[in-house]
């Protein structure tokens, strides 16, 4: 008898025989029926400021409460998090039980605003994400997605209906990047962005900017342009640095002033929000006013150190609004 | 062994060269084999392992939404 069955979760639609698990490591063919192994039993549980996530314009110096399962349906050869993603749930040492009331309680105790879901990647214990953002919904919490956004459009658009806010991975405008260091594509990735955008869900980009990988301005400027006209130019983008991780540790961190002539690429590609992360300090992490320059929020690592925008989210000089979600 | 042009021992020392080419040959296909690739595929895991701790309740058994029954047997089973 013929047990198998296909994921249709993400582009990879998986065929899985009775006892395999798909390419994430954690969706298990048991018995002939699909299991989301990891439901309610994160690996990864911290308190974290929403600024790591990054998310900018989302109720600023707040925190979330963030968990993560084993298991990732991309295999990046720089994963920062490979110990989490890389491994099914039999392989981790440490496994919470947070079935959802759980999570949101937990929340709750710890004087969280939002719950993200992130670490790993949420497409793969999506059951559990869902679950637990309408949960935390009813509460009065937030949802935050930290994606690389490697699904089919369906399964998003149903999970958009409990999100408020996602920060998505663009990892390079080359669909050729895309397989050769990360073994997903590129085109799912860009209408997953504007599924997101298209659902309300507030919306901010990361490009993680690889020496000699992804770090052609003209690349840059192509997704620079990309993202002003099918998401808009207010969509916030963050250009983050690289460091030496998992199997890429044989290229330096992205020197500075690389991150610096991208972010002047994509501003003057016409984004008005662009960021440089993971370098503590740099000028780049502020908020400014796209009219006038005025600094509106300040930032050292993952610290807001001066907030200056008018209780309606607009810049206390011209009064130009910004948007995000402030409240 | 003896012949024109090899002894023993240069017969000895082709084997062993021989031998550790095989080694480090095998060992870095392994590597390649294990390394990310791109397309699709499901991945045999250790089952017993993962019903052992859906058993303790260290896993879970929830069933997973987005799937069909049944499929064409396609994709490459990775380690």
């Amino acid at each position: 008898m013929n047990r198998e069955v296909t994921c249709e979760l993400c582009p990879r639609q998986c065929v899985i025989p009775e006892g395999g698990a798909g390419d994430c490591r954690i969706r298990v063919n048991l018995d002939g029926k699909l299991r989301a192994t990891t439901y309610g039993r994160p690996s990864s549980v911290h308190i974290d400021p929403v600024e790591k996530k990054p998310l900018y314009h989302f109720l600023p110096a707040s925190l979330a409460f963030s968990i993560g399962t084993a298991g990732c349906n991309l295999h990046c050869l720089n994963c920062q998090n490979w110990q989490l993603s890389q491994r099914d749930g039999s392989e981790m040492e440490r496994i919470y039980p947070l079935d959802p009331p759980e999570l949101v309680a937990a929340a709750q105790r710890n004087e969280c605003r939002s719950l993200a879901y992130t670490y790993s990647d949420p497409v793969v214990f999506y059951e559990y994400t869902h679950d637990s953002a309408a949960a935390a919904h009813e509460a009065g919490l937030r949802n935050l997605l930290i994606t690389a956004g490697y699904i089919n459009e369906r399964p998003l658009r149903a999970l958009c209906r409990v999100l408020d806010a996602s920060n998505t991975d663009l990892k390079a405008f080359d669909d050729g990047f895309y397989r050769r260091v990360t073994t997903a594509t590129l085109r799912p990735v860009l209408d997953s962005l504007v599924t997101l955008r298209e659902e309300g869900v507030w919306l901010e980009v990361t490009n993680l900017v690889i020496p000699t990988l992804n770090d052609d301005l003209a690349m840059i400027r192509a997704m620079a342009k990309w993202i002003r006209d099918a998401l808009g130019p207010d969509t916030p983008l963050h250009f983050s640095r690289f460091y030496p991780m998992y199997r890429m540790r044989n290229l330096p961190p992205t020197p500075a002033d690389t991150l610096d002539r991208a972010r002047q690429e994509a501003l003057d590609a016409g984004l008005h929000y662009v960021y440089v992360g993971n370098v503590p300090g740099h000028p780049g992490a502020n908020t400014y006013c796209p009219r006038d320059g005025t600094l509106l929020i300040a930032r050292t690592g993952f610290v807001v150190t001066g907030y200056y925008l008018t209780p309606e989210g607009r810049c206390p000089k011209c009064n130009e609004p910004i948007p995000g979600v402030w409240q | 062994m003896k012949s024109k042009y090899f002894h023993r021992h240069d017969i000895e020392l082709l084997a062993l060269v021989a031998t550790v080419v095989l080694a480090v040959g095998g060992y870095l296909l392994a590597g390649l084999g294990a390394g990310p690739q791109g397309g699709s595929g499901w991945r045999r895991i250790d089952t017993a392992a993962v019903r052992a701790r859906i058993r303790t309740g260290e896993l879970s058994d929830r069933e997973a939404r987005w799937y069909r029954a049944g499929g064409t047997a396609r994709g490459r089973t990775r380690p």
